[in-house]
């Protein structure tokens, strides 16, 4: 868009930089948005600890199994050449709910890890919101920058939304503090993905709406005669906030509304709750196949928040979305409060992983398979998603599985389910073509269910060795080829493919 | 003992040749100060400006117009644009389910659609209640459509909604709706009167403080 771009060439200028990084050099962010890169934060809120994802434990591993979180060698399934594991688990509750539950995170793996990396990583914070923020910002280490806002910046110049949260209220949605970033790359946050798409159009869908011509008239008066004639817009003309407000209401809108997202990104099928057809609207035509990959879309908000990140990145409205399952208790519909919880009725239990306080095994087993899940239907339909250029939209996606911090190690001798506290070792599942696949880097020593870390440069395993919060930023910018001129970030091309 | 009532202070007189002598001076530093015949004209240097939430700025326009707060608009006839579908996206909070708790602090991009989406319910539920009566805002127009009236009905809606009184470029304004849409619809009369409302219930001074 051209404002954006003069945007860019008075930035570059003013900040007297030349254009030696391509996030000031508008020709360079044209260019990266005909061949963009897209991320998904998928948010392992809570706590999601890695050793009861891919890099679990088999009891005959260790010298004290009893006392560690290790998982019998029966329920572990691992796979000839791999570093990963999946531990498919059936139990009679999940803490003290008595919802029975069963998990197969392997068949997920069994098509997935090809382009799994897992990247071992010591954290440096055990408070949520602390750590939430970290673990998108790299600890602060690119002047406060958040990896959503730096892909937006780099590949976002050209499409309407770059920058979409879907999850709300955590550190994953900071917005970062450096204030060079556009206006336009920074986040937008969605309550609700079933309802915020109509709020995309000023009139079409109202009861008793205007026509569009004649939106555009009153739209051009009061921007351009009402407004002018009032003192306020006289005395605060200058005003930052109402010259965004300003801009809101030019290029963005305009764009917004032609492009027909209010029911381009309408996740919501017709339904006596949402009628559609009564206001002149329906479902997008590809919420079908993103209801199919996820079911739940009327009842469980981690299913409608991922088909709505599909919708946005398939229609080109934004290049990053940040989505994963919140603190709230959520069930699967059908189940009526009293009548007892069925089988795998429990979608998300309360707290998310952060139920580990209270049952750990469970807790993460139940949360480590809605995060599979959500994987699993994300890929299958970008996959499926042909790119303008050539190849899948999921050849220049990444999912990095992002997360606080990990959980403690040990369990009461024989413990077959109890209760962690938060530990700074850990590790990040990262799933995309753009990073070595079926690749540990780093590992976990058996004997104290530890993590460690491995060699920037090579990758290979270092016990000695301990990776920092901005490695793993600055790698995962290295795999989506965003621009680091400047920013002093260590290279880590250990986490990109070669 | 009575307090003296209060007078406005006059400078000392000058002498026979001081009004005339006042006024030369007062003329002389109007041309020095351009635009002083226009009127007074000042900038804010601090530009401090706050949006209202959209609670607030839904409550300030029931109350001009007339409505109950839930009567302003539903999305999809089931959803309370201001309380619910839009609630976030109009500045307000959501700490119980949604984390939020305190209003985010810049718009979100569909925050101008939102509102438009809210005023052009409202004034449109307005509009059909005046007509089926008794009217409250756009009566004038409504018995018969003109110039005059629609002056009439843009001052009212200054009024209630902006809480001053138009000022004559504001009704020029909202005057210049008119002969811009007067052609483009069957029922200028209706779109008129709707899109005035809108132009006034979604102004920089009625969103923001």
């Amino acid at each position: 868009m051209r404002s954006r771009r003069a945007l860019l060439q008075q930035l570059s200028a003013f900040a007297g930089v030349g254009l030696a990084s391509s996030l000031l050099n508008p020709k360079a962010l044209a260019k990266g948005a005909q061949d963009p890169r897209f991320l998904i934060v998928l948010c392992a809120t809570g706590g999601g600890s890695i050793i009861d994802g891919p890099l679990a434990v088999k009891r005959s591993e260790s010298a004290t199994p009893d006392v560690l979180n290790t998982f019998p060698d029966d329920v572990v399934k691992e796979w000839q050449g791999s570093p990963f594991r999946a531990a498919d688990l059936s139990m009679d509750s999940i803490g003290a709910i008595p919802a029975p539950f069963s998990t197969r995170p392997s068949a997920v793996l069994e098509r997935h890890r090809a382009e799994l990396m897992v990247a071992t990583l010591t954290g440096t914070s055990v408070n949520h919101q602390i750590a939430e923020r970290r673990s998108i910002t790299g600890n602060e280490a690119f002047r406060g920058r958040t990896l959503q806002e730096l892909v937006a910046w780099q590949y976002g110049a050209e499409v309407p939304i770059p920058n979409v949260h879907l999850l709300t209220g955590t550190g994953f949605n900071d917005s970062g503090t450096d204030a060079t970033v556009p206006a336009w790359a920074r986040r937008q946050v969605v309550a609700d993905p079933a309802i915020w798409p109509l709020s995309l159009h000023g009139t079409k869908g109202l009861e008793r709406g205007l026509p569009a011509d004649v939106l555009h008239s009153v739209r051009k008066i009061r921007e351009q005669q009402f407004e002018p004639a009032t003192r306020f817009a006289q005395i605060y003309g200058e005003s930052p906030r109402l010259a965004e407000w300003a801009r809101l209401r030019g290029a963005p809108q305009d764009r917004i509304e032609a492009m027909g997202l209010i029911e381009k990104l309408m996740v919501s099928e017709e339904s006596p709750e949402l009628p559609l057809s009564k206001f002149g609207l329906r479902s997008s035509g590809s919420a079908a196949a993103a209801r199919a990959a996820f079911p739940n879309t009327a009842t469980d908000r981690l299913h409608a928040q991922a088909a709505l990140a599909f919708l946005l990145l398939k229609h080109g409205v934004s290049v990053s979305v940040t989505l994963g399952p919140d603190f709230g208790f959520s069930y699967a519909p059908g189940v009526s409060e009293g009548a007892g919880l069925p089988p795998d009725s429990v979608l998300n239990p309360p707290l998310g992983f952060d139920f580990s306080h209270q049952a750990h095994r469970a807790g993460q087993a139940v949360v480590w398979s809605r995060i599979y899940a959500v994987v699993d239907g994300l890929i299958g339909l970008l996959k499926a998603e042909p790119f303008a250029g050539g190849g899948s939209m999921w050849d220049r996606t990444l999912i990095y599985v992002a997360t606080e911090f990990g959980r403690t190690k040990t369990r009461p001798a024989g413990a077959e389910d109890w209760g962690t506290g938060h530990d700074l070792n850990n590790g990040v599942a990262v799933f995309s073509p753009l990073v070595p696949g079926d690749t540990l880097r780093g590992g976990v020593d058996p004997d104290t269910c530890l993590t460690y870390g491995f060699d920037p440069e090579t990758g290979d395993p270092d016990p000695s060795r301990s990776t920092a919060e901005a490695e793993v930023f600055s790698g995962l910018l290295g795999a989506l080829g965003v621009d680091r001129e400047d920013s002093g970030l260590p290279d880590v091309p250990a986490l990109r493919r070669a | 003992m009575r307090p003296e009532p209060l007078r406005p202070s006059r400078p000392a007189p000058l002498g026979p040749r001081a009004p005339r002598l006042r006024r030369a001076a007062w003329a002389g530093l109007c041309l020095l100060a351009a635009g002083c015949a226009a009127g007074p004209r000042t900038t804010s240097r601090i530009n401090r400006v706050q949006a209202r939430s959209g609670e607030v700025w839904a409550r300030d326009l029931g109350n001009a117009l007339g409505l109950q707060p839930w009567e302003l608009c539903a999305e999809l006839g089931t959803r309370d644009c201001v309380e619910e579908a839009h609630r976030v996206t109009l500045g307000g909070v959501e700490p119980a389910e949604l984390g939020i708790d305190a209003p985010l602090p810049e718009p979100s991009v569909s925050a101008p659609m939102a509102a438009d989406r809210v005023a052009i319910s409202a004034c449109g539920e307005r509009f059909a209640r005046d007509k089926a009566g008794p009217a409250l805002l756009f009566g004038p127009v409504l018995e018969r459509d003109s110039r005059r009236r629609r002056a009439e009905v843009s001052e009212a809606l200054v009024l209630r909604v902006l809480g001053r009184p138009a000022q004559p470029a504001e009704l020029d304004a909202l005057e210049a709706l008119y002969d811009d849409i007067k052609d483009k619809v069957d029922d200028p009369v209706r779109s008129w009167a709707v899109g005035a409302c809108v132009v006034v219930t979604t102004s920089t001074e009625a969103l923001f403080y």
